[in-house]
């Protein structure tokens, strides 16, 4: 019965753990697929070097890449984008900064580009791009404050072009967004039209993020957007480009959720150990408790064998009944924070970028089942010295010493 | 029912580096459906000896005969198939399994036979009913009282129909009355079954229902009497 407290705690405890875990590391690669794409298409030697802008690796004919991966598969998302670092001011003023500037498509083929979806959410004033015509800039807070612009005002856009020369443009500043986490601080959104104009790229772009989705337009799980992404990556390795996964993209991302892996397997495993000698005890506690009742039946009837059975099959129905109803609080308790979701402190996010505001646990039904399966069978495993100790004394010595 | 015939029994315990000698070559006789009584006192043997006889111990010398076959050299799962088949045992505690009622206890050795449940029923039913224990089937053994406890051992010792009946001091924790009760109980059992019952006892309130009385001390048998008087 103590046993069975035991398996019941152990297994809940497990279970649970668990599927926050698996919560937490969907919740993770999804975040950075939303930002990023499955896929990012590139010309070859790109993404290698990704932090150089201007880049002088670049896909000349965007549109007709785009055209090749929609006949791939229509549920494709696919959304060009061009990075440069470029010097901002406002028209009037002598105070400038240097920040990262994304030209970008937030609209294709009416649905909204999965990265910039919150967006309008994160305006400290203006608007941000709205569909596919919109043009103009957004600019992060700390960015404006310095160069003193509010949203209305026209900034200048300095910067270096593919040919060495230095192109400005002048664009209205029509939002300005409070600085995130997701992207860095100084940061600025302008329209594609535009960014080829800045950086002299006629029909061209530095990188193309494809998003496999379903019909309701929300990025597929890696696993389920797989085959629609080999088929992607066949047609771009035909136009001679390259294109680089989302899990190659963010190698320290994947070591991560790898490590965070194998390091539950080894909690997982140190709790097993725990859990087995502590039932090993219970079960050595509860034979010898019955050593003369075990006696007794093989001295009326019963061999050694049936009466290892007898005992193994105790502990095995005691534990897989405390087992099942171990996995299905978890559940239950899961399902309760699937439904709230369980807040995480804001100062995790401060830390690291890529850090969830929260976590919805995830119910992964063959993980709940190997759960149940260890707790049932673990025990009976953990009983098997036990009950072999009892078996190894004869019946004489079992019924006990009496004159 | 059978015979049983033990010819120069010896068995000493090690104790440490001690050998206790509890049987210094025991000879007996027991006739088939007769109740016979081992009487000794304290540390004379008893209980050693019926462990030989219900093939629980083996003894370290001597042979140990049921109807007329040695069981001494018997292997252990062979030993375990005359148990549940043969021999029935009531002990000095009654020993009684706690957690199961008064019927699933008497249940037991027919479910390690394999017979199947509708028989096994009937089987039980008609034991508790022949000790009058019926009422009280559904009682867990701490429900009842030492002699009902004794009543549904004899029912487990005899539900498989034994053909030898093993009690080791059968009496040693019921009061006289009880005792007596439990005795003419076995007696009655044994006219009816014609079962050999063999009882190890110190007790004289019980020798006037055995057979025959073999005498043991010191682990060696050292009279026997007969009913019809004579001694040897
Ligand atoms: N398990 C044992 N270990 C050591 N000595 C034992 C053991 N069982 C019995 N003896 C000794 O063997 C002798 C006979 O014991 P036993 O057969 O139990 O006698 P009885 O049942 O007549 O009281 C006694 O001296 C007892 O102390
Ligand atoms: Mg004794």
């Amino acid at each position: 019965m103590q046993s069975g407290l035991a398996v019941f705690a152990g297994v809940f405890i497990v279970a649970l753990a668990d599927a926050f875990i698996a919560g937490f590391s969907a919740r993770v690669v999804n975040d950075f697929i939303a930002e990023g794409g499955h896929l990012l298409v590139s010309a070859p030697g790109y993404a290698a070097r990704r932090e150089a802008f201007p880049s002088d690796r670049y896909i000349p004919d965007s549109a007709s890449v785009e055209r090749e991966l929609r006949a791939v598969d229509p549920f494709l998302l696919v959304f060009p984008a061009i990075r440069a670092a470029v010097v901002v001011s406002r028209g009037s003023s002598e105070e400038t900064a240097t920040v990262a500037c994304r030209g970008i498509v937030p609209w294709s083929a009416g649905s909204m580009n999965p990265a910039y979806e919150s967006m309008p959410d994160r305006m400290q004033s203006g608007r941000f791009l709205e569909g596919a015509g919109d043009s103009g800039m957004v600019l992060t807070s700390g960015a404006a404050k310095r160069i003193g612009a509010s949203s209305g005002d026209r900034i200048i856009f300095l910067c270096e072009d593919r040919y060495g020369s230095f192109n400005a443009v002048e664009l209205p500043l029509i939002g300005i967004l409070r600085d995130g986490a997701s992207f860095s601080a100084d940061s600025c959104f302008i329209d594609m039209r535009n960014a080829r104009r800045l950086v002299g790229l006629e029909d061209g772009a530095d990188e193309i993020a494809v998003y496999a989705a379903d019909r309701d337009r929300m990025p597929l799980s890696p696993r389920a957007a797989e085959p629609a992404l080999k088929a992607a990556a066949e047609a771009v390795a035909g136009l001679g480009l390259e294109s680089t996964r989302w899990d190659e993209l963010s190698s320290s991302l994947s070591r991560m959720l790898d490590f965070l892996d194998i390091f539950m397997f080894v909690i997982y495993a140190m709790f097993a150990v725990v859990a087995a000698v502590g039932i090993t005890n219970s079960v050595l506690l509860s034979v010898q408790d019955r050593v003369r009742d075990l006696g007794t039946l093989r001295a009326i009837a019963f061999t050694k064998r049936q009466v290892s059975v007898m005992l193994l099959f105790e502990t095995f129905l005691v534990s897989a009944a405390s087992s099942a109803l171990a996995v299905l609080a978890a559940f239950a308790v899961s399902g309760r924070f699937a439904a709230d979701g369980f807040a995480l402190p804001a100062s995790t996010q401060a830390l690291l970028s890529w850090m969830p505001a929260e976590v919805r646990p995830l119910v992964v039904p063959s993980r709940f089942a190997l759960a149940f399966a260890a707790g049932s069978i673990l025990p009976a495993l953990a009983a098997a010295w036990p009950v072999s100790t009892v078996n190894r004394m004869s019946i004489r010595e079992a019924l006990g010493f009496s004159s | 029912m059978s015979s049983v015939s033990v010819r120069d029994v010896r068995k000493s315990y090690r104790l440490g580096k001690l050998s206790v000698p509890a049987l210094n070559g025991v000879d007996l006789f027991v006739e088939a459906g007769k109740i016979v009584g081992i009487v000794g006192p304290s540390g004379s043997g008893k209980t050693t000896l019926l462990n030989m006889i219900g093939c629980i111990d083996r003894p370290d010398d001597g042979i140990v005969e049921i109807d007329g076959i040695n069981v001494v050299p018997l292997r252990d799962r062979e030993l375990t198939e005359l148990r549940r088949s043969s021999i029935g045992f009531v002990f000095q505690s009654f020993n009684l399994i706690p957690v199961l009622s008064a019927r699933e206890n008497v249940e037991l050795p027919l479910i390690a036979l394999g017979v199947p449940g509708r028989e096994r029923k009937a089987r039980v039913d008609r034991m508790l009913e022949l000790v009058d224990i019926a009422e009280f089937a559904a009682h867990k053994p701490d429900e009842l009282s030492g002699g009902q406890r004794q009543q549904v051992a004899v029912a487990r010792a005899l539900v498989i129909g034994p053909k030898i009946v093993l009690a080791d001091e059968p009496t040693a924790n019921l009061d006289g009355e009880t005792g007596r009760r439990i005795l003419s109980l076995m007696q009655r059992l044994n006219r009816e079954i014609r079962t050999t019952f063999i009882l190890a006892t110190h007790d004289p309130r019980i020798l006037p229902f055995m057979d025959s009385r073999i005498y043991l001390e010191d682990g060696i048998v050292t009279r026997v009497e007969t009913l019809d008087g004579g001694a040897g």
